[in-house]
């Protein structure tokens, strides 16, 4: 009787706390020493399901009697905030009681007793009264176990409801399954290799492991069907995708080299272009990387039929890299060699400048300048044997070096537009800060002779709350987005709002970022800002209003470690975003000793917002 | 009256030239207060006095008649007693003792009147010197321990009492520091001060046994009382923080596969255990979270870790778009202590590497990702 009304409660909370179901951690009451068998206990379910205040709440105790007979007596808890809630005895016998709860909150929940004289193990719970008018949000907590502790990485959805903390139900991680197999190249050999393990259907994102020279490894997954992609370190056997495996009985994963996938590579000349990189991505899967001989030809190896994109990287080369993606409808076929053709009408560009400081006269001794330019249309073709010229597209992205008087001499590049982050070196004065400056080499217009670095731009503002009062001690991280993402100088600067809640960030001008909040007390919720930085020298402000956290509580146990499982690393993840929100948490917690933690988690209640 | 009636006995025997007897002059009796009690005394002392060595020439019946002033102007002579001053009296014809309670450290007056049966009486007096005593004080460490990590604040706190309620306490502190600390390096200040309590805040520049020396006085004078008490306070090295756990997991030598349309890739820090700054922080006084340096090593740097300037968060975000099939990244992380004890002892193609050689505790982490 016990387990389906519990179950039952469980499934409409949507894990959001507030059932009975209780799990070994939660007895209150071991009952007396030395009575290891029979034992008695007492748990309760209740209703309703989710509870919304103002809501009465009804308790009805659960016996398992373990054989004893005799009066039954139950002793009750209730309480909120650290304070006694008075309860109805809706029985006679206390069996059943009911509660009021006027306000949203948590309400401990306990039950101990008797029968017959012979105490009984008791439970409790922490059951979560939810604001009627709350909004929610769905979350996906992610579970990372420590490294050596018998569970898989698995995720959970949570809904969490604002205005009020909440407890989850105790989160009990799957031991999983530890799969041992051994990853085979072809002729059977072992071999290293890359694998990324992903659950069919599964909410806990990819498993990344790899297998060792003896071709061995080892990973704790759950049990269910996954597609694996294996990627050799073998640079002649093709990457390999093997869909719905059941891990359960998984000993051997066998890669054949894969089909065998010729062509050449020409220039805009017709002249044969050697050294550069060919790659192909076979209906996601990715192929060898090929480098092109001094006949311009190559051999890479893949696994053929389905849609095909391509890309080609010119190595100390002033072509664009070209791309043609899967909407070019390209099956590459072995037996099917690709001639791959640079436009004739591709022009360069013999660039020399020189890089300044944001004087315009002082060099910069060894700054570099990466060089980012539009797309360009109609940069090659890729004909398959047989078949139709494809039109690739043009890309470039180049570094260049200067040397020590700050010059650049004779960098060719592909004429089109660009956008070039010019980069101070080490040595360069602080104030001097990587430039995003754009320029236009497209035929027809003028070479620059120098670039200069520029000082940056200033963002400063003030966090508060929502009530308006200031928030000391909150981190302000801005991350680099669009051309400006992996750069290192990007100043990409992190600092803690002082006492009166301001913060100041010097950026890259014009650059995009994006502002996240982070309270370091977890009082207040995420907030992330994406924001355009003025012109150099300029500034601008960005103010930030946080909303109150809710405090989500729960608790990690994996079987074979009682108490509790510590050093669980769990993540708050957004439920349906896309792109570096899908990736970054909206909160990070880590298990303490008994497998406890605490997510800040923002209020989906009252939004935090820019100001 | 007897003595009266004598008198005039004698006077009319004188005056009639002639005494057919001649009654005895009454001889006054002799007060003389006799202290049984020892002293020093102090405030809150009981003081037994005696009248017990007092004597009367004609060996009449005696009766004493105690009275206990403190009293003491500003230039510390006895002033005129009322009635709040007296702080014990007595008559009494039986016992020859009187015990009183010294209420405050002025002297005590003592005046003994001696009265014999016949009415004669004469007095003695005696002053009862009240010794000052010295203050106490319980000296505290805060937090509670018994050693503190360098670079963290400990307070020294003080709770003066006085035996004999002397107020206000006055309070003074130095800290002897152990071998080669700077004193300008050194942060020894006074938090706050009451006459009950004073606490001191010690922020030192090196780790080893550091003593602080109070003295608590209760008063200003040349005479006041004094006490000087010890309590030392160990500071240990700020062990190196310890990356316990990262996402993904950092494999030495092996190499991630990341897809150019996979979208932007997070190389997170997701633990560090450590005495100060953990991540996620730790709640404690002296807890912090921890930052973080990061570099980054691809195409765009010719394949040398560049610092990413700034970026002191946990986790840093690639994005692999702007990468082509076969480039290499790598990412770095350095877990940045709060006193930093220099490079880490490792080369730059070293990816994992800890101050201590421990495998399990490394301070840097670098992960290597191959764009497909």
């Amino acid at each position: 009787m016990r387990a389906p009304r519990k179950l039952i409660a469980c499934a409409a909370l949507a894990l959001v706390g507030g059932c009975g179901a209780l799990g070994p951690s939660d007895n209150v009451d071991a009952g007396p020493p030395g009575d290891a068998s029979p034992s008695c206990s007492f748990s309760f379910s209740v209703s309703p399901s989710p509870l919304f205040a103002p809501v009465t709440v009804v308790l009805t105790a659960v016996v398992n009697d373990g054989g004893f007979t005799g009066f039954q007596n139950f002793s009750w808890t209730v309480m909120n905030g650290g304070t006694d809630v008075a309860y109805t005895d809706n029985s006679g016998d206390l069996s059943e009681i009911t509660f009021s709860a006027p306000t949203p909150g948590q309400y401990y929940v306990a039950i101990a007793g008797d029968i017959g004289g012979r105490s009984c193990t008791g439970s409790s719970t922490t059951l979560n009264v939810m604001d009627p008018g709350a909004g929610s949000t769905q979350y996906r907590l992610r579970l990372v176990p420590a490294p050596g502790q018998p569970a898989p990485t698995q995720a959970r959805i949570i809904r969490v409801y604002g205005g009020a903390n909440a407890t989850l139900d105790p989160i009990a991680l799957d031991n999983g399954y530890q799969v041992g197999a051994t990853v085979k190249g072809p002729g059977g050999t072992p071999i290293a290799a890359y694998l990324r393990l992903k659950q069919v259907g599964g909410l806990g994102g990819d498993v990344e492991t790899f297998a060792d020279a003896a071709g061995q490894f080892s990973v704790w997954l759950t049990p269910a069907l996954y597609d694996i992609l294996v990627v050799p370190v073998d640079e002649s056997v093709a990457p390999m995708k093997f869909s719905s495996v059941d891990v359960t009985t998984l000993t051997e994963l066998s890669v054949a080299q894969g089909d065998a996938i010729t062509g050449t590579v020409l220039e805009p000349s017709g002249q044969p272009l050697a050294n550069a990189r060919v790659a192909l991505r076979i209906d996601g899967v990715p192929s060898t990387i090929a480098t092109t001989d001094g006949g311009g030809a190559f051999t890479l190896y893949a696994r053929t039929g389905g849609a095909t994109s391509v890309t080609v990287v010119p190595e100390q080369s002033s072509l664009p890299q070209l791309e043609l993606d899967t909407s070019a409808g390209l099956v590459a076929a072995s037996g099917t060699p690709l001639a791959i053709q640079y436009a004739g009408g591709l022009s360069s560009r013999s660039v020399s400048l020189v890089v300044n400081q944001s004087d315009g006269t002082t060099p910069v001794p060894a700054a570099s300048l990466t060089w980012i330019g539009n797309a360009i249309t109609m940069a090659g073709s890729v004909t398959p044997s047989g078949g139709s010229a494809l039109a690739a597209t043009g890309r470039v992205r180049i570094t260049a070096t200067a040397d020590g008087a700050g010059a650049i001499t004779g960098l060719s590049l592909p004429e089109t537009g660009y956008t070039v982050l010019v980069q101070p070196s080490p040595g360069t004065p602080a104030s001097e800060l990587l430039t995003l400056r754009s320029v236009d080499l497209s035929p027809g217009m003028t070479t620059p002779t120098s670039l200069a670095l520029s000082t940056g731009a200033t963002i400063t503002g003030t966090v508060t709350d929502t009530d308006n009062v200031v928030l000391a001690g909150v981190r302000v991280t801005a991350t680099p987005t669009g051309v400006l993402a992996n750069s290192p100088s990007t100043a990409a600067s992190s600092m803690v709002t002082d006492a009166q809640g301001n913060y100041s960030l010097t950026l890259v001008g014009n650059g995009d970022y994006d502002l996240r909040f982070d309270s370091l007390a977890a009082n207040h919720g995420q907030l992330v800002v994406p924001v355009m930085v003025p012109a150099p020298g300029g500034s601008g402000q960005q103010d930030a209003r946080m909303a109150p956290a809710v405090k989500v509580s729960g608790k990690v146990t994996i079987p074979g470690l009682p108490g509790g499982a510590p050093g669980v690393s769990v993540s708050a993840l957004c439920f349906s975003c896309s792109g570096a929100d899908a990736v970054r948490p909206v909160a990070d917690a880590v298990s303490g000793p008994d497998g406890s933690f605490v997510l800040a988690i923002p209020d989906p209640e009252v939004q935090s917002q820019p100001n | 009256m007897r003595c009266w009636g004598a008198t005039v006995a004698v006077l009319a025997a004188l005056s009639v030239g002639g005494c057919l007897y001649a009654d005895t002059i009454n001889g006054e009796p002799q007060a003389r207060i006799g202290k049984s009690t020892p002293g020093p005394h102090y405030v809150g002392s009981e003081v037994t006095m005696t009248a017990f060595e007092s004597t009367d020439p004609d060996h009449d019946v005696l009766s004493a008649t105690w009275v206990a002033v403190q009293c003491e102007d500003a230039a510390g002579n006895s002033c005129p007693p009322d009635q709040s001053q007296i702080i014990g009296t007595k008559s009494d014809s039986v016992s020859t003792d009187f015990t009183f309670q010294v209420r405050d450290k002025t002297p005590v007056l003592v005046t003994l009147t001696v009265r014999d049966d016949r009415g004669a009486t004469t007095q003695d007096w005696m002053y009862v010197e009240v010794q000052n005593r010295d203050p106490e004080v319980d000296l505290q460490r805060q937090p509670v321990g018994t050693e503190y990590t360098l670079g963290t604040s400990v307070r020294v706190v003080a709770r003066g009492t006085d035996p004999d309620g002397d107020a206000p306490l006055y309070y003074a502190a130095q800290a002897k520091p152990p071998r080669g600390s700077l004193p300008d390096q050194t942060r020894f200040e006074k938090f706050s001060e009451t006459s009950d309590e004073a606490i001191w805040e010690l922020e030192p520049d090196v780790s080893g046994l550091w003593v602080v020396e109070v003295t608590v006085r209760d008063g200003t004078g040349a005479d006041a009382g004094e006490v000087v008490k010890e309590i030392p306070v160990l500071f240990v090295d700020d062990a190196p923080p310890c990356v316990t756990a990262t996402d993904p997991l950092a494999v030495s030598g092996a190499s991630y596969v990341v897809d150019t349309a996979g979208g932007v890739r997070r190389f997170a820090v997701t633990s560090v255990s450590d005495d100060l700054d953990s991540y996620p922080a730790a709640s404690g006084p002296y807890q912090g979270e921890a930052e973080f340096r990061w570099f980054i090593a691809s195409p765009d740097t010719s394949g040398q870790f560049v610092a990413v300037s700034g970026n002191t968060a946990n986790d840093y975000f690639v994005d692999p778009s702007a990468y082509a099939p076969g480039d290499v990244v790598k990412v770095r992380v350095e877990v940045i202590d709060r006193i930093e004890r220099g490079p880490l002892p490792c080369a730059d193609d070293i990816g994992m590497c800890s101050y201590t050689g421990d495998a399990s505790c490394l301070q840097r982490v670098t992960w290597e990702a191959e764009i497909r």
